[in-house]
């Protein structure tokens, strides 16, 4: 037989003034303890001589990225890259380098090999870190007005699009000096 | 029971006064979990040293692990050491060796550190990359940094990341 217990009601009420504290004094903490300096990395790479893939790019034709800065101009010199081929002189502009004009260059040649991302730079002047900072930028980024590039994955058969230019950016030839 | 009390107070002309709790809690919630999200979001706890002033950049990828350098116009440091004093942004010639293409101190110091790095990758499954994270003053001359990154490769340390501020 079941005794039918009697319900009672309880007025119950939660203490929210121990949370509400608990809250506050972390957001707080957050707010002080949070840097809003937004802390990227841009990759780069020194060149590694391997002796047996030296020998192989002697026999086989091999895309080669290389821009060489100046006193008074760029050089762009692209091998393996079809109709981009060659050796293009971007003159500097008031003393400063032309980063769109080394940019259109970029594009046209990232257009003939998609597959490709290695750039190599070499600077025979002095300049500061930001400006090397500045190429490593116009050698890495596409802009919505360069068009889609895509490449088909190998392994898969997969169209893969490719958001960047040149973003492996090899500092070539570190043991030379550069001058003023 | 609440209204015959509010009907009384009312009844006897004091004003009704109630706090609404749930929407401060609500957003007090979703402010703490941006907050903790924003901060748990970055992969490499990177503190900025003083008087650095990093270059900006629009480009970059997440901040990976790596052996931390830090290049200020005053010196350079390794791990939070003050290794190599620089004047300037430049390294005195008696500092450097071969030529000046590398930092003898810096180079000691920096292949130390690969050894015991790959002391203990070996006793791990994991591999010696040879990863080093710059944080480099932008009015550092590329001489400098070319010094600098010269005497890491012949360390071992060949793939480099450059910590900038993404605009």
């Amino acid at each position: 037989m079941f005794v039918r217990k009697k319900h009672v009601a309880h007025d119950f009420e939660l203490n929210l003034t121990p949370i509400i504290d608990c809250f506050v004094t972390l957001i707080c903490f957050l707010l002080l303890s949070t840097t809003y300096v937004n802390l990227v990395g841009l990759d780069a790479k020194v060149p590694i001589s391997v002796p047996s893939s030296s020998a192989k790019a002697d026999t086989a034709p091999k895309f080669k990225l290389e821009l060489i800065v100046k006193a008074n101009a760029m050089e762009l010199d692209a091998s393996g890259a079809g109709t981009a081929s060659g050796r293009k002189v971007l003159a500097n502009i008031g003393g400063k380098p032309d980063f769109a004009a080394l940019h259109a260059v970029l594009v046209k040649v990232k257009n003939e090999r998609p597959k490709e991302f290695s750039i190599y730079f070499t600077s025979h002047v002095e300049m500061d870190y930001e400006q090397l900072v500045r190429f490593m930028d116009t050698t890495r980024n596409l802009t919505a007005q360069d068009g889609v590039f895509a490449i088909t994955d190998e392994r898969n058969g997969h169209t893969v699009k490719v958001d960047t230019l040149f973003p492996d950016f090899v500092l070539a030839n570190l043991a030379a000096q550069t001058t003023k | 029971m609440r209204a015959g009390i509010l009907g009384k107070k009312a009844r006897r002309g004091e004003p009704d006064f109630y706090l609404q709790i749930t929407s401060m809690i609500d957003t007090l919630v979703i402010i703490l979990v941006f907050m903790l999200m924003t901060i748990g979001s970055g992969s490499v706890n990177l503190e900025m040293a003083s008087n650095l002033k990093l270059p900006w950049s629009t480009a970059g990828a997440d901040l990976t692990q790596g052996l931390k350098l830090v290049v200020r116009m005053d010196g350079v440091m390794l791990e939070q050491e003050a290794i190599v004093p620089m004047k300037d942004g430049i390294i005195a010639h008696n500092l450097t060796s071969e030529d000046g293409k590398k930092v003898t101190v810096l180079f000691q110091k920096m292949l130390t550190k690969a050894q015991e790095s790959r002391k203990a990758a070996d006793k791990t499954t994991l591999k010696f990359e040879g990863k080093v994270l710059v944080q480099a003053d932008k009015a550092v001359p590329l001489k400098t940094i070319k010094q600098i990154l010269y005497t890491a490769a012949r360390a071992g340390y060949n793939d480099f990341k450059f910590a900038v501020v993404r605009q």
